[in-house]
């Protein structure tokens, strides 16, 4: 049991920390959180943060960061969109938005490890690049996804099972389920923590390290995408400005998850519960009656207090390090 | 050196795989565009065809003899939102179809509707020195008043738009063309109330970006409006990452009914939120018509969500004119000493039955 905990600190400590707020919620009010609606509600968009966010702890794990997600997100919302709207069939659209942002994660990959180039500052730039393109391509006009509104395709991605269960929450299982065992089960994951840890001595050891680097940023690329075509099947039509929205969120759900800065560390786990956390406290600070104007207050001080209490339950990271 | 090689050659195939996407994409958006300028002039009659080729061209207007095209005008615009943005993007098509009417050479300024970054673009426009700038109000007139001086000073001319600087227009002159927002305001909220047949006692939503009060007047005047009828209003805010993928306001809006049992109706700030309602009824449970849903603009996605009786009321507003007749203002000014225009460009508000009126100019893409 103790083996269990000390090996699972971070994971316990931020799943401990999702269950005290929401016994606050549920004690503020106990009408809304004890009824099965509003998780219903949250886990429209839960889904669709929890999937990038389990995936860019393999890069901040790594050593590295991409800010470039949110444009890939339109990027490929933008291509789906197009290609469905000139007649194409919806899952070749969906698989050739998927490949492309892939490259594209592919493409970042290569900057940074063939170039050498900061992976902040090509990211970020990148992010730029492609949120020009896809305005340029597209005009700034939304492309329309409602003639696949009560299809079969939709209903695969962000269905109701039972006409109650958002299928997203499925899909974020899913990744979760198989990001866990890649990351803690597989070389892959083991290979990542040493790179993160300690680059040259990986390199050392006989690890790919860049393979390995351009791998994480290829995921990063995927679940970009896959999030990107979910956003846009949700809405029901692509905006130009999609995936914008994003790039907060996501990066305050791993680093809320116990996943440091620094590299060599992570908990898929945590992520998702980081995720967890960022989409309940907002539902939560508006349900117990706050306003609108208290939501980034309570926003940061719950982060912050999270912060801390993983400092003192889930063990001195930087000490480890 | 082979695989540095194999690299190069991969990365160079994406690059052209994106690339070609694209270009793809870009030649697909200019076909329809070419198409809705031809089709007025095959249906108008000869002799108008003659005069509207000659205008469109650039050309002497037989009209207003001596007025040519005005390559030696340089206006800054001011369009709001972001590129892709569904209210300021029909700004700046009606901008872009005055300047190619005019000639002019018109500068975009794109702001994401933020009040600081506005405010900073405004004194960096008028250290460029154009002829003309036509500038939105949001930041208000604490912020941008001083800089009009300034511009006022360099003989800068400044078009007011989407929401008025009245102090500024007092000191240096200048008109707006924008909506009422008042008025606005009050007549979504009446209708929302007589819709969902409101009584003592009923709650409605409103949602805004209430942390930047030039972006929420219209909403506050519909919440004084149902506060002064003793209706309840809860406010739910909206930020800028909501405005951009409005699938991010579920968690808040379906807290804020769900606490409320009592909550009768929503009001919606934009497009972008009036057409993810079904996205938003999904979420929590709700069909078309069991709470009545009102807001502000009108674009294709919330005609849809019209017509599915997801949306009830709507109020127009003429974005493509605040653009079309900010830049016609200016220059015309600048040129001729005309008048500058004033503009009310608030709409009808549109609902279920008189929405098929309207129908045909906002599928064209200029919103009403």
């Amino acid at each position: 049991m103790k083996k269990y905990f000390d090996s699972h600190r971070l994971d316990i400590s931020v799943s401990f920390f999702f269950v005290l707020v929401m016994i606050i919620f549920i004690i503020a009010r106990p009408e809304v959180f004890l009824s099965y609606k509003i998780y219903m509600a949250v886990f429209n968009t839960l889904g669709l943060v929890a999937i990038l966010t389990v995936t860019v702890v393999f890069l901040i794990v790594v050593g590295e960061i991409d800010l470039s997600f949110p444009s890939v997100i339109g990027m490929a919302g933008w291509i789906f969109a197009l290609l469905f709207k000139v007649g194409i069939n919806p899952y070749i659209c969906f698989f050739i938005a998927l490949i492309v942002c892939s490259f594209i994660g592919f493409l970042n990959g290569i900057m940074v490890t063939k170039l050498g180039l900061s992976s902040l500052v090509v990211t970020l730039s990148m992010n730029f690049l492609l949120r020009g393109l896809i305005v340029i391509g597209s005009q700034a006009e939304n492309i329309s996804l409602v003639p696949l509104r009560a299809s079969f395709f939709r209903s695969l991605f962000v269905g109701n099972l039972g006409g109650i269960f958002p299928v997203q929450m499925i899909w974020a299982v899913a990744f979760t389920v198989f990001f866990y065992f890649l990351f803690y089960r597989h070389r892959f994951g083991g290979h990542v923590c040493f790179i993160g840890d300690n680059t040259l001595s990986a390199g050392e050891m006989g690890i790919r390290v860049d393979r390995v680097k351009i791998t994480t940023f290829i995921m990063v690329g995927f679940s970009s995408a896959f999030v990107g075509i979910l956003s846009s099947l949700l809405n029901n039509v692509f905006y130009a400005t999609s995936g914008s929205g994003y790039l907060l969120l996501i990066l305050a759900a791993v680093f809320l998850g116990g996943t440091p800065t620094w590299g060599g560390i992570g908990t898929i786990i945590g992520a998702l519960m980081g995720a967890f956390i960022i989409s309940f406290i907002q539902t939560g600070i508006i349900a117990v009656g706050l306003t609108g104007y208290f939501t980034d207050f309570f926003f940061g001080l719950i982060m912050i207090i999270a912060l801390i209490s993983h400092r003192f339950t889930g063990g001195n990271l930087r000490k480890l390090k | 050196m082979n695989k540095m090689l194999k690299t190069i050659f991969v990365a160079g195939l994406c690059l052209v795989l994106i690339g070609s996407i694209s270009l793809f994409g870009c030649k697909k958006e200019a076909a329809p565009a070419e198409e809705a300028v031809e089709a007025p002039a095959e249906e108008a009659p000869a002799e108008e065809e003659a005069v509207a080729a000659e205008v469109v061209a650039g050309g002497e207007s037989v009209f207003i003899p001596g007025l040519k095209a005005m390559p030696d005008i340089h206006i800054i615009f001011f369009s709001g939102g972001d590129p892709g943005d569904a209210y300021g993007g029909t700004v700046y098509k009606g901008a872009v179809d005055a300047q190619a009417i005019l000639g002019c050479k018109v500068d975009y300024v794109f702001s994401g509707w933020d009040s600081e970054k506005m405010t900073k673009q405004f004194r960096e426009a008028v250290a460029l020195k154009p002829d003309a700038i036509c500038m939105m109000g949001h930041a208000g007139p604490e912020a941008l008043t001083p800089i009009a001086e300034e511009a006022n000073a360099a003989g800068i001319y400044v078009q007011w738009l989407n929401v008025d600087n009245p102090e500024a227009r007092a000191k240096f002159g200048g008109s707006f063309i924008g909506p009422n927002m008042l008025a606005q305001g009050e007549a979504v909220a009446a209708k929302v109330a007589e819709f969902a047949s409101l009584k003592a006692g009923d709650a409605v939503i409103v949602v805004s970006d209430w942390k930047n009060p030039t972006r929420a007047i219209r909403e506050q005047v519909s919440v004084d409006y149902l506060e002064a009828k003793g209706f309840k209003v809860i406010k739910v805010n909206v930020t800028g990452e909501m405005g951009t993928n409005p699938e991010l306001l579920i968690p808040e809006l379906s807290g804020a009914y769900l606490a409320n049992p009592d909550v009768k109706a929503i009001i919606q700030p934009g497009n972008q939120a009036l057409g993810a309602t079904p996205m938003y009824f999904d979420a929590m449970n709700l069909q078309p018509g069991d709470i009545t849903v009102g807001g502000f603009g009108l674009d294709p996605t919330v005609l849809e969500v019209i017509k599915s009786g997801y949306v009830q009321v709507t109020a127009g507003q003429h974005g493509y004119m605040e653009g079309f007749l900010g830049i016609i203002s200016a220059a015309m000014y600048l040129l001729y000493g005309y008048g500058t225009i004033t503009y009310d460009n608030s709409a009808a508000l549109i609902t279920k039955d008189n929405y098929m009126d309207v129908e045909k100019t906002v599928n064209a893409g200029v919103g009403f």
